[in-house]
């Protein structure tokens, strides 16, 4: 016998399976550069000398008044009040991200709980929290929005808090099930038959082994929530102008049909949107992929069977 | 005439970690209307074997040649392989259940088996499904062959497997450990069809189990198999009764079937990972009779008079280790005081009963179980599957409350006890669960794991509470070291003496076995049977034991009590109920479990419980 064979941890194999995934890495060098652009937005601004909300009537539009196309004083052209596409794009990643981010972290939170509990208790109290959900899912979103709005007016926590009040039914329904088979575990059992209560068995036994669920739908629901806070701000009903959001920059370009003369003030925003939703969302996908493998199948790769000279 | 030949098979599995080498240079042949027996440990590669004969192991890496009927299997292309499955070559899994598609009936599914391989009519396969069904042993066949695979009990669904794996009379049947899923007395009755139908069809079986005892029993040829070495080859009466090789020697000794008390002469150790490149004998680190040559070359292969072939470094045939002495157990164990630890008085459990709707009916589980438990002594607890054993073992646990009756612990009773005293009464009673996988938490360290109930009852902090788990994992002879590991970083058997060590962590004077070793290989088993009654000597704790494997209930226990439909049957002395037994179940079970029975087909017996299946 030659040597011990090591044993790798989960930890270790997760990340070899993760780092083997071409689409996944991608993915995710994708959504590192965006967090650097949302991050260095100031850095952006100062190398251009152009700020988010600054006007160029001399530059940045022609003299009869339309936005200019890329080149070289805007690399991704000027919009139709003279101002800097890429400087905005840059300002408009970090209110996606941290909407996104923000409003995930926070409708998992509460989607794990209430999961959790209604799962791991069942009867009434299963009842009573699955109904909340039916109910909060069959609310129709953007005429509850218009409403608030037009009581509270639109700001940033509301976006949150409506982006959150919306998404976190979907990790509840996954938790609960979850819970529901791994409650029954002999695990469980053991702990209860060592005197454990309600709050110690959720925590210590339950919560650890929902690690694999909670990651990847929280990763899968920051698309979603960007894309949420897009809409709504494409409503006007999320960012208030002059500050940029990518939905927002979108619904200037619709509006009086400026995009049928500057495609790159709908074309930038839009790529900039698609690929940040569609890395998420792959992402999640490779995330599902290495920390549950049981659940992918095209990691059978066939092989045609190789004759192999007899082990040594 | 020879049906398959094996010759110089090598399987290796490409995995994240390396190539597993699930088959190293075995070589066998079956013949026609033969039963071939593969015994082995679990991660011998048995299974991995029968599966490159069906050509079900699409990603490994497979040199060597799988002769049948004159054709190489591993050269044929997968639409050849495709005719040749289920037509030629057929296999019954290990689970009926999940073999038997749930949406079509048994009936659809023989047909459709039938239409797959040769042009005939509905109605002329129809027939011929009814008549197979009749063979294998299914009454009014013609009426069933509508029926639904829930509609049938598991040994039923177990024949309806081997109607359609034989319907087309195939020339080799590959049975996956066939009966072990299923319960004593039934494992009798389907090994008893096998032999039938291959005589009556000529079909050559192979049956892949890790129950020697029931090879030995039916084999015509034996060869068991460790860490993708055929260790032993030859007619199944040699091996399996004058066994050449150390290790089958050990596997033979270490199953508690004779009629022995007292440690176990167990295998030391645990089986290899099938990842290292094999320089030497596989064995060696744990063989009793190991040579200094034995860890430097690989073995030669010997062959002795009567025609068995192993794969060792001994010149003769393996000796029977010296018997261990049952040393003074027996008189520790009764010299202790007589009081009464556990009193189960006629606890009755009933499922539904008091649902608004079903005002009369429910299920009963138990019907009025009584039994006591002297302190220092072990009460067995046998049966079938669906008896209530393991319900019983958890409402003496205190983990499911009683309809009726009463349990007492120590004198005083569990029931409806506040919350306070319930957690005190955490630390005199306590339970191993039987699957050691599912028993411990994925997601923590052992460390933690073991040191759960001192978490819990809130004893024992920080350094303190450390070294009393590391001095319980060196009591249960777990290495101290691995304190910051995973479970799924040990074997099975390791598994269950950390269940034991939480068990023991906080001084229980009672702990519940609900099947500890029945997920375990025999070695293994016999390991943790010689713990447990090691730390019963040691700690002077009392046991209820609870197994439907009578052979090691008679092993630990100095009582045993049978039930049978949430009933005690019988209840005596361990030694009295096995040479006299008083119910006809109790005589069932034994006959059942007899290697002798099962070849004669246990005739009278199994009509018997046939009757009771529904």
């Amino acid at each position: 016998m030659t040597g011990e064979i090591k044993q790798r941890s989960s930890f270790e194999l997760t990340m070899r399976r993760l780092l083997s995934d071409r689409a996944g890495l991608v993915s995710l060098s994708f959504i590192l550069a965006l967090i650097a652009v949302a991050i260095g937005a100031d850095a952006i601004a100062a190398i251009t000398g152009h700020s988010a909300v600054a006007q160029f009537h001399d530059i940045g539009l022609t003299p009869t008044g339309l936005p200019v196309p890329p080149g070289t004083d805007f690399l991704f052209g000027s919009d139709q009040l003279g101002r800097d596409v890429m400087v905005r794009l840059a300002y408009g990643a970090r209110v996606s991200l941290s909407i996104g981010v923000v409003a995930s972290l926070l409708a998992a939170l509460i989607g794990v709980t209430v999961g959790l509990v209604a799962g791991y208790f069942g009867g009434w109290i299963d009842g009573v929290l699955g109904r909340l959900m039916d109910l909060v899912m069959s609310i129709p979103v953007l005429l509850c929005m218009l409403s608030l709005v037009a009581v509270f007016g639109s700001s940033l926590a509301l976006s949150v808090t409506v982006i959150v009040f919306f998404s976190w039914t979907t990790m509840g329904r996954v938790i609960r099930g979850q819970v529901l088979s791994l409650k029954e575990r002999e695990f469980v059992l053991a702990s209860r038959s060592m005197g454990a209560g309600h709050l110690s068995i959720m925590v210590t036994d339950i919560l650890p082994n929902l690690g694999a669920p909670i990651i990847i739908y929280t990763t899968m629901m920051v698309p979603t929530s960007i894309i949420f806070e897009a809409t709504l701000s494409f409503l006007g009903l999320g960012i208030a102008p002059p500050a940029p959001s990518w939905g927002g920059m979108l619904a200037e370009a619709a509006n009086n049909s400026i995009y049928m003369f500057a495609w790159w003030l709908v074309l930038f925003p839009g790529l900039a949107l698609l690929l940040t939703t569609l890395s998420f969302n792959i992402l999640g996908d490779a995330l599902r992929d290495a920390l549950d493998p049981s659940s992918s199948k095209h990691r059978l790769r066939k092989k045609p069977s190789k004759l192999v000279e007899a082990a040594s | 005439m020879t049906v398959l030949s094996v010759r110089n098979l090598n399987i290796a599995i490409p995995t994240g970690d390396g190539h597993v080498h699930a088959a190293r240079d075995v070589s066998f042949s079956v013949e026609a209307e033969e039963l071939f027996g593969i015994a082995g440990e679990s991660g011998s590669g048995k299974s991995v074997l029968s599966q490159a004969i069906m050509g079900l192991l699409p990603g490994a890496l497979i040199s060597g040649e799988i002769l049948f009927e004159d054709r190489d299997l591993l050269k044929l292309s997968p639409r050849e392989m495709q005719q040749l499955r289920g037509n030629r070559i057929a296999m019954i899994s290990q689970d009926p259940l999940s073999s038997l598609h749930p949406f079509y009936t048994i009936g659809q599914q023989i047909i459709e088996a039938i239409r797959t391989h040769r042009q005939t009519s509905h109605e002329a396969a129809l027939a011929e499904a009814i008549d197979i069904l009749g063979r294998v042993g299914i009454h009014d066949a013609d009426k069933r062959v509508n029926d639904y695979p829930h509609q049938f009990s598991g040994g039923m669904r177990q024949r309806v497997m081997i109607a359609m794996a034989i319907v087309l009379r195939p020339a080799l049947l590959i049975a996956d450990e066939p009966t072990t899923a299923l319960d004593v007395t039934v494992q009798a009755q389907i090994i008893s069809l096998l032999n039938n139908m291959r005589r009556e069809f000529g079909t050559a079986i192979i049956m892949v189990t890790h129950d020697l005892e029931l090879l030995s029993s039916v084999a015509d040829h034996a060869m068991v198999m460790y860490a993708g070495n055929r260790m032993e080859l030859g007619p199944g009466n040699a091996v399996l009764r004058t066994p050449s090789h150390p290790y089958t020697m050990g596997l033979l000794q270490s199953s508690p079937t004779h009629e022995s008390r007292g440690p176990l002469p167990s295998i030391p150790g645990q089986p290899p990972s099938l990842l290292i490149e094999q320089k030497a004998c596989a064995f060696a680190p744990r063989c009793p009779s190991v040579m200094d040559i034995c860890r430097t070359q690989r073995p030669p292969l010997r062959r002795f008079d009567d025609n068995t072939q192993s794969l060792c470094w001994l010149e003769n045939k393996a000796v029977r280790a010296p018997a261990i002495a049952a040393a003074a157990e027996e008189s520790a164990a009764a010299s202790k005081s007589s009081d009464i630890v556990v009193s189960v008085s006629d606890v009755r459990l009933a499922y539904g009963a008091r649902s608004l709707f079903s005002k009369g009916g429910g299920v009963e589980v138990l019907k009025g179980v009584s039994l006591e438990l002297p302190r220092g002594t072990t009460l067995g607890i046998v049966g079938e599957s669906g008896c209530g054993k393991s319900t019983l073992a958890r409402i003496i646990a205190g983990l499911l409350p009683p309809t009726s009756g009463d349990v007492e612990i120590e004198g005083k009773s569990i029931i409806d006890l506040d919350r306070q005293s319930w957690v005190e009464m955490r630390k005199r009673i306590q339970m191993v669960f039987q699957d050691p996988f599912g028993s411990l938490n994925p997601r923590r360290r052992v460390g933690a794991i073991i040191g759960d109930p001192f978490r819990i009852q809130k004893v024992a902090h920080g350094d303190d509470r450390k070294n009393r788990v590391r001095d319980l994992m060196e009591l249960v002879g777990l290495n101290p070291e691995h304190y910051n590991r995973f479970p799924s970083e040990f074997s099975g058997g390791q598994r269950q003496r950390i269940g034991i060590a939480r068990a023991l962590a906080l001084n229980p004077s009672i702990i519940i076995f609900d099947e500890p070793v029945s997920a375990l290989d025999v070695s293994i088993q016999a390991q943790i049977l010689n713990l447990i009654a090691k730390l019963q000597r040691d700690l002077g704790l009392s046991y209820l034991f609870i197994s439907h494997d009578l052979a090691v209930v008679r092993h630990v226990s100095k009582e045993i009590i049978v039930m049978q439909g949430g009933q005690v049957v019988e209840r005596g002395e361990t030694e009295a109920l096995y040479h006299r037994p008083q119910h006809s179940y109790t005589r069932e079970l034994l006959a059942a479990a007899d290697p002798n029975y099962r070849k004669g087909g246990g005739a009278t017996a199994a009509s018997i419980s046939e009757a009771l299946t529904p």
